[in-house]
């Protein structure tokens, strides 16, 4: 039942059916009967927070443990949170509508640098102060987890402890520590110093951070024997069927993603140099063919979706696709459900896959050739040629899709006008063949991969570069073009790369009245910038300069298993436009993942031979 | 096969939209695994209708659900299946049967719903507000909609009205000439007042022209 505090809260907002729990497989475990109460977090609101797999995994983990509670927590919109202050109703969980204040521990998950804001808002709500310093024994620990952790610098004073890579396990080892906790009544900074030894957690407030006088980053030390010199990820070698999501909660309100999501693998070794999460999540791991099906069956029976989504980095490039598909396909169409694939590998093999799969809703395809010409793909190693673009359209146009979206990236290093030139030449030919939406992001610069040393173009430039595209494709009628505002770009590469010196700034601008910076209509530039011009931080140092070949980051003890060494030299293939295999269908590129980590590629066409 | 099912909803979803309770009630008949029937065409979808829309903020103890099934099956199956499956905590199912091929849709012969009111208002205060609106032999009241406003009789709206111990139960109209909300009705009563404070508004049931409700409805043509 709704507690009577919250039911009031209700009426007086924008879709309250976000706010009160109770879904179908939503798990209540009842308080006074648990050891241990873990709040899942998500930094944005119910709809894209309920739409995000890895929460889902993470639940599903937990709560299997008898005595363990997850409970997930969501960002409220701007109205509820208003509402919350000025009530003083403390922010909740969906499952027991407890305020954050009485849970163990908080974990949030860090997917995209624009989240760090409410990430303070949702704290502010919960009555958890902001920063670690501040925080007394009987409050909840905060860990932080997802792709932003391997950089957690610019977070480092909010959090406690960060947990890197796959999460399957490292959890249950936290929540082992939490037990020990609560047994031995171990004070917060020695629970701390337990979680410091766990492989793959990093404690930051075991580290002191120094830099040079000329402002760049000198050194991260230890200030306890306990902290490690380097934390590496954790990654599961095997990935077991209790990591497929079976039961997923389902919502009473609409969210971006209403389906069931389906995980056909982990990791993505094509190589392409812009692209964290390829780095990050090494080496490919696929789950069986014969679990995915069962999880598919079990998934739609437990929900009642209508849809099922495949999502991995490149669906496509699962080893056995060609018979894993029909077969999903058949079991689905028993249900009346509907397969989806979110964008392709450019080539009409996989558009010839996709339309077995899109039976009935043949409305439209994503392709992502990210760049415009063929010197700037070998660049950034998209093994994609025009002709392989153009047959993909072709084969989409023959086999009845009705149109085609393309990705683009546009400020890659060494781009140029000759470049954009000849993105537009390619859009129209493929217009040619089926209308198109194109849509135009901004490069950020990622830590832990090969352009983690260039320079963003400033904003002037990325703006220009935009209007040249715009003004020449502004008159077809059959390209519809979308770009991004590149402030918010510039942001994410201030964040994606910077250091503890941003934390004064984040919560500068949050006390500003910065919060759900991913919605447009909450973004405030301007307050950003007042708060770094208040601090005295230049945001270019850290998002259009390029890094020195010797220069430290300040992530670098955090570890994803590949060596900075054959990022540097990933870095100069890029400039020679040299190419670089994929090592799950090609030789070992040496990038230090598998020696480091101690694991291996593995796949279904393996375990079959 | 044509079925017709009566729910009752759990407080906690007075707060979800009817497209969100269309969404609900759909995923729940598919964890039911009942062979729904699918209309034809491009984009394929179940046939499903729900009877009348339930304004958001309303608890409910009659949203009925007309479904169409692919292949007939005994009613005791049917709800078995909807009793057993997740979610049937918070959709509860209170009643249900097989109705003729082209009988019309629910929502065509749904014209009245009764409601109670639960109100902080004194007994005495709302004994003379019914009083006063029995007493009248109109009552002109402002309809506002979409498409503009207009004049209607609420006299004619309204089918029943009595005071309970926690407020009111009263049948207002859920079709022409004009559709009364249990808000506006609470606005002819206490006219020129601040609204008087709702504790919870629950719609009770749905009813034909007659009166009858449709689970009780004969559809053979004598009723």
């Amino acid at each position: 039942m709704i507690p009577q505090h919250i039911r009031d809260l209700l009426p007086h907002v924008d879709k309250p059916a976000r706010y009160i729990g109770g879904e179908v497989n939503a798990v209540r475990k009842d308080p006074a009967a648990v050891g241990l109460r873990l709040a899942l977090a998500f930094p944005d609101t119910y709809e894209v927070g309920m739409s995000h797999l890895g929460l889902k995994i993470l639940y599903q983990i937990v709560n299997a443990l008898p005595d363990v509670a997850a409970e997930r927590v969501c960002a409220p919109h701007a109205d509820m949170g208003e509402l919350m202050f000025s009530r003083g109703v403390k922010l909740y969980s969906l499952e027991n509508y407890s305020p954050l204040t009485e849970f163990d521990a908080i974990g949030f998950t860090l997917q995209y640098e624009l989240s760090y804001t409410t990430i303070l808002w949702m704290l502010d709500l919960g009555g958890i102060p902001l920063t670690n310093r501040e925080r007394a024994e009987h409050h909840p620990l905060i860990i932080g987890g997802g792709p932003c952790a391997f950089n957690a610098e610019p977070v480092a004073d909010m959090f406690d402890a960060f947990a890197l890579g796959e999460g399957e396990e490292v959890i249950l080892d936290i929540v082992e520590v939490l037990r020990i906790r609560k047994k031995r009544s171990l004070s917060r900074q020695e629970t701390l110093r337990l979680l410091a030894d766990v492989p793959g957690v990093y404690v930051p407030s075991l580290y002191r951070a120094a830099y040079h006088d000329d402002g760049t980053f000198a050194s991260l030390l230890p200030t306890d024997a306990v902290a490690k010199p380097r934390v590496h990820k954790r990654v599961q070698q095997e990935l077991k069927p209790e990591y497929l999501v079976t039961s997923p909660v389902v919502p009473f309100a609409d969210i971006v993603h209403d389906r069931i999501m389906l995980e056909l693998f982990r990791g993505c070794t094509r190589g392409c140099r812009f692209c964290q999460a390829g780095m990050l999540y090494r080496p490919v791991r696929e789950f069986a063919s014969v679990d995915i099906s069962t999880a598919a069956d079990l998934a739609v029976r437990s929900t009642g979706y209508e849809e099922v989504s495949l999502t991995s980095l490149s669906t496509m490039d699962y080893s056995n696709i060609q018979v894993l598909l029909p077969e999903l396909v058949k079991r689905m169409d028993c249900h009346g459900v509907n397969l989806s694939l979110p964008s392709l590998r450019v080539d009409s093999f996989s558009v010839d896959l996709a339309s077995q799969v899109a039976k009935r809703k043949k409305s439209g395809l994503t392709l992502a050739p990210e760049a415009g010409s063929q010197r700037l793909r070998d660049c950034i190693n998209k093994q994609v040629t025009e002709e392989d673009l153009l047959a993909a359209c072709r084969a989409a146009a023959n086999l009845g899709f009705k149109s085609i979206k393309l990705y683009f990236m546009i400020g890659l290093p060494t781009e140029t006008e000759q470049d954009l030139a000849e993105m537009v030449e390619l859009i129209l030919k493929a217009a040619r063949i089926l209308p198109l939406t194109v849509s135009v992001s901004s490069f950020v610069p990622k830590p832990h991969t090969p352009f983690q040393w260039e320079a963003q173009c400033s904003m002037y430039e990325l703006e220009a570069r935009q209007r040249y595209l715009r003004d020449r494709l502004r008159a077809q009628r059959r390209v519809t073009f979308n770009y991004h505002d590149p402030d918010t770009s510039f942001l994410e590469a201030i964040f994606s790369r910077g250091d503890r010196r941003l934390g004064a700034v984040i919560i500068d601008a949050y006390r500003r009245g910065c919060k759900l910076d991913g919605w447009s209509e909450h973004f405030r530039f301007d307050l950003w910038m007042d708060a770094f011009a208040e601090a005295g931080v230049d945001p270019c140092f850290y998002a259009n300069r390029e890094r020195g070949a010797g220069e430290l980051f300040p992530w670098e003890r955090l570890h994803a298993g590949v060596e900075r060494s054959f990022l540097w030299q990933e870095r100069e293939h890029a400039l020679t436009l040299s190419h670089t295999v994929d090592c799950a269908r090609a030789s070992c590129t040496v990038c230090g993942v598998c020696p480091t980590l101690q694991v291996r590629t593995h796949t279904e066409r393996e375990r079959a031979q | 096969m044509r079925v017709w099912l009566k729910f009752a909803r759990a407080t906690e979803l007075s707060y979800i939209s009817h497209l969100d309770a269309q969404r609900a009630f759909t995923r729940l008949l598919r964890r039911a695994s009942l062979p729904l029937a699918y209309s034809r065409g491009f984009n394929p979808h179940p046939l499903l209708s729900l009877g009348a829309p339930l304004p958001l903020g309303f608890g409910s103890e009659a949203d009925y659900l007309d479904v169409t099934l692919a292949v007939a099956m005994p009613l005791e199956d049917i709800a078995n299946a909807l009793r057993s499956s997740t979610g049937s905590e918070v959709l509860k199912l209170v009643g249900l049967r097989a109705v003729p091929e082209r009988t019309p849709a629910l929502a065509a012969l749904v014209k009245w719903a009764e409601y109670t009111i639960e109100l902080s208002v004194s007994k005495d205060t709302l004994e003379s507000a019914v009083w006063e609106f029995s007493a009248k032999t109109a009552v002109p009241f402002v309809k506002e909609t979409k498409r503009g406003s207009r004049t209607v009789d609420a006299k004619g709206l309204v089918r029943r009205l009595t005071r309970t111990d926690l407020g009111l139960n009263c049948v207002l109209s859920m079709a022409e000439p004009a559709v009364l909300r249990p808000e506006e009705l609470l606005h002819i009563l206490a006219p020129g007042q601040e609204t008087w404070k709702t504790d919870a508004i629950v719609r009770r049931e749905l009813y034909t022209e007659q009166l009858v409700a449709p689970l009780v409805l004969r559809l053979d043509g004598k009723g």
